[in-house]
């Protein structure tokens, strides 16, 4: 009654949006049609010799995530390689890039139609699992090879509603053979914000028309997260929900930017706009634009993929503490509202801890969570991996503990956080109004 | 639907016996029951959730929660303590008021120039309406990302003439002026219904006119638009309906941004329904759009008796 009701409440949001009710609409229909067609065909099920869904009634399970092609072609051959193993079990995937990722899984999920199986960042996690949109995986999913750090994220009362895919390290990406050619020095492992600002310095003079130090971080979130870790100030947004920015490290940290941005070491505020993290042509360190950008020790593959061999990883500059940190990459999930639950637990089982699929899913997500699979796969392991790993290793001894920090706060960070970067790079706030305008709008998130 | 078949069987005998029901009843039953698709899908689709989002704009529903009802408070907060209402607001009033004539201008322009008896006249239409085909397409708004991006084709073309560009769609300054572009390419329906309407125009008046020695300039202000206005009046209620509910574009290319300078309301209330899951909220934030929108189109209905001519009005009754 009560689900009937909310689909209704849905019914009619779309109604009144109308542009917005084509869309959704649109992609249901679809859905319905590949099921349709797809069901008649696993019938013969239970012939499966070894099949470990005893029933072998057919299923088709809906799973969502975000990533880049390499990602994808991985997740779709451990896919086939589930259904092969169990012919009942077939797939229905729906993949893209980051790009507008939470707003399409949230519209479904409001509807009621989420996906049954579902990619989450650790960031969203608090929020999903207090709205209660994630089932119990236990007891089906095993999760004793998990790092206990990385499986807290996942966890509610008690409860394992989510489990890491990998782990990952917060660190920067350059562009190693743009630097050689221009004769600016290599950054190494450990070095500090200092070396960092210095660098920026010193390439004034090397650096050629339209190509720039870094990008504009002045308001970015992440980035100034790391800044205020590394000068031992802490979370930007504590775990109980208190907006924590130090005033003095903020303005520090923003007006060390004004600088770089007045002397042109960052791009101009609109150039620096257009930038879309690993979109081939919108990204300014693959468009070689900036020599340097934050990145996940993941990531790397994605860029090279780019332009081959050009690009190094380093850790995230320091100060009085480290300014990186481990975190898990990612989380798999299975929404509340899924009619087949019991089998897409059993599929994340076999996805996190079966060597088979950590072989096809090599480190696409981060080094894998589980142990074993971490150890097999880091036994044969392609360079570009290894470069990840390194900075995952030297981010290990002392980086930062992550959290995935109080819920409710996803749109502080993506909306609110995110217009007050854009007037900083416009040049339309002073350091000092753009904190007092953060703490003004942090005041609806706080509790 | 097997049930509604055996109702007119069933019915039709009765026609016959009494005539009273015929008249009072029967033959509108029919009626009801011929147009009962579109009827059940109305009132299923359109009015019932219509009325069930008033509803919820005055309760507190989360989705996740049992809504609450908190009577007019959602109104409350939406009119004195919400600056995204007000700066979206904003937004789309500015859109509307530079979009809309801008839209009709370029479809009256461009009908004016296909109602020319012209070699090949079909083709130019069909290309000239084929943008609006494809127009509301998230392909296109992705295309216009990169036309006016940095290193996009309107800078190459501009560079040409020695002008540096810029990025202008995330330069708050001119991405609101892109996006207003857009819809303007996209004038084909309008288009069509304008050449429609010059089609209509009576060719002697033209010839009158010229007897009486008025130019191209003087037929279009004293023909052609009085002629076409009621064709006009209709675009341009379409037209502004159409741009209060813009959306995709905003959402796709800008993502409101930067600087809120194409946060249009659509898109601050799914902001609030969909991703917030605020959808008490979100319900009166879209009541106030519905109220926006009837009251722009009221405006506009009450001002057309002092623009709006119809033949019967210049040609009869008036001059008399």
């Amino acid at each position: 009654m009560l689900k009937w009701k909310r689909s209704l409440s849905v019914l009619a949001m779309t109604a009144i949006l109308g542009t917005l009710a084509a869309c959704g609409g649109g992609g249901n229909n679809t859905n319905n049609a590949g099921a349709a067609t797809e069901a008649p065909a696993s019938t013969n099920a239970a012939a499966a010799t070894e099949a470990p869904s005893s029933g072998g009634e057919p299923v088709k399970l809906r799973i969502m995530w975000w990533g880049s092609q390499p990602r994808h072609e991985a997740t779709l051959a451990a896919l086939d390689l589930y259904t092969k193993n169990n012919p009942n079990v077939t797939f229905e995937p729906e993949y893209s890039g980051m790009d507008g990722y939470l707003d399409k899984l949230s519209t479904q999920a409001a509807a009621n139609n989420a996906p049954d199986v579902v990619q989450l960042d650790p960031g969203w996690m608090p929020d999903w699992m207090a709205r209660q949109q994630l089932a119990d995986l236990a007891p089906e999913v095993d999760v004793s090879k998990f790092d206990t750090k990385l499986l807290s994220g996942g966890q509610l009362d008690g409860k394992q509603y989510a489990v890491p895919l990998g782990s990952v390290a917060f660190g920067m990406v350059y562009d190693k053979a743009a630097m050689d050619k221009l004769g600016i020095a290599n950054p190494a492992n450990g070095w500090t914000w200092d070396d960092f600002f210095a660098l920026a310095k010193e390439s004034k003079s090397k650096l050629p028309q339209g190509q720039y130090f870094t990008l504009d971080y002045a308001g970015n979130y992440f980035m100034y997260s790391a800044y205020q870790y590394a000068k031992g100030k802490g979370q930007v947004i504590t775990d109980d929900g208190h907006f924590n920015v130090d005033e003095a490290t903020y303005l520090d940290w923003t007006r060390k930017f004004e600088e770089l941005r007045k002397e042109g070491l960052v791009p101009p505020a609109d150039v620096n706009a257009s930038d879309k993290e690993m979109d081939p042509q919108m990204d300014l360190l693959a468009a070689g634009k900036v020599l340097f950008r934050y990145s996940f020790s993941n990531n790397l593959g994605t860029w090279d993929s780019i332009k081959p061999g050009a690009y190094a990883l380093v850790t995230m500059p320091r100060a009085e503490e480290a300014g990186g940190w481990l975190k898990p990459s990612m989380y798999m999930a299975v929404t509340k509202t899924s009619k087949h639950a019991e089998e897409a637990k059993k599929f994340i089982n076999w996805f996190v801890n079966d060597p088979e699929a950590a072989k096809i899913t090599q480190t696409f997500r981060g080094l894998p969570a589980n142990k074993d699979n971490a150890a097999l796969l880091e036994a044969n392991m392609s360079d570009l991996d290894k470069v990840g790993l390194g900075l995952l290793r030297a981010t290990e001894p002392d980086g930062q503990v992550w959290s995935a920090g109080a819920g409710g706060w996803t749109n502080f960070v993506d909306k609110d956080w995110v217009l007050v970067r854009d007037q900083l790079s416009f040049g339309k706030v002073t350091p000092e109004e753009a904190f007092k305008q953060l703490k003004e709008a942090s005041m609806s998130y706080e509790k | 639907m097997n049930r509604s078949t055996t109702t007119i069987a069933e019915g039709a005998p009765s026609l016959k016996k009494s005539s009273y029901f015929k008249s009072r009843w029967n033959a509108p039953l029919a009626g009801y029951l011929f147009i009962s698709p579109w009827l059940i899908g109305f009132l299923a689709l359109t009015a019932y959730p219509l009325f069930l989002s008033l509803y919820y704009s005055f309760t507190d529903y989360t989705l996740m929660q049992p809504m609450k009802w908190i009577g007019a408070r959602n109104y409350e907060r939406i009119f004195t303590a919400d600056p995204k209402f007000i700066q979206s607001a904003k937004v789309t009033f500015t859109y509307v008021l530079a979009s809309v004539p801008l839209k009709l201008a370029a479809a009256l322009f461009v009908a004016m120039i296909l109602s020319k008896a012209v070699k090949g006249i079909g083709v130019y239409r069909t290309a000239i309406y084929f943008p609006s085909l494809i127009g509301g397409s998230i392909g296109v708004s992705l295309l216009w990302r990169n036309i006016f991006g940095v290193d996009g084709v309107f800078n190459k073309l501009i560079a040409v003439f020695g002008i540096e560009g810029k990025s202008w769609i995330t330069n708050p300054d001119t991405a609101l002026s892109t996006l207003i572009l857009l819809t303007v390419w996209q004038f084909g329906s309008t288009m069509v219904i304008f050449l429609a309407g010059l089609k209509q125009i009576p060719n002697d008046l033209y010839e009158a006119s010229s007897v009486d020695g008025a130019n191209k300039v003087v037929q279009f202000f004293r023909v052609t638009l009085p002629m076409l206005s009621p064709i006009l009046y209709f675009n341009l209620i379409m037209a502004v309906i159409n741009a209060f509910q813009m959306f995709t574009s905003a959402f796709v290319i800008t993502n409101g941004g930067p600087m809120n300078a194409t946060y249009v309301y659509a898109m601050y209330l799914y902001e609030r329904a969909f991703s917030r899951y605020e959808l008490g909220y979100a319900s009166a934030l879209a009541w106030i759009m519905l109220i926006a929108i009837v009251a722009a189109t009221l405006l506009i209905s009450f001002s057309s008796k002092y623009w709006v001519f119809y033949e019967t009005d210049t040609g009869g009754k008036k001059r008399k």
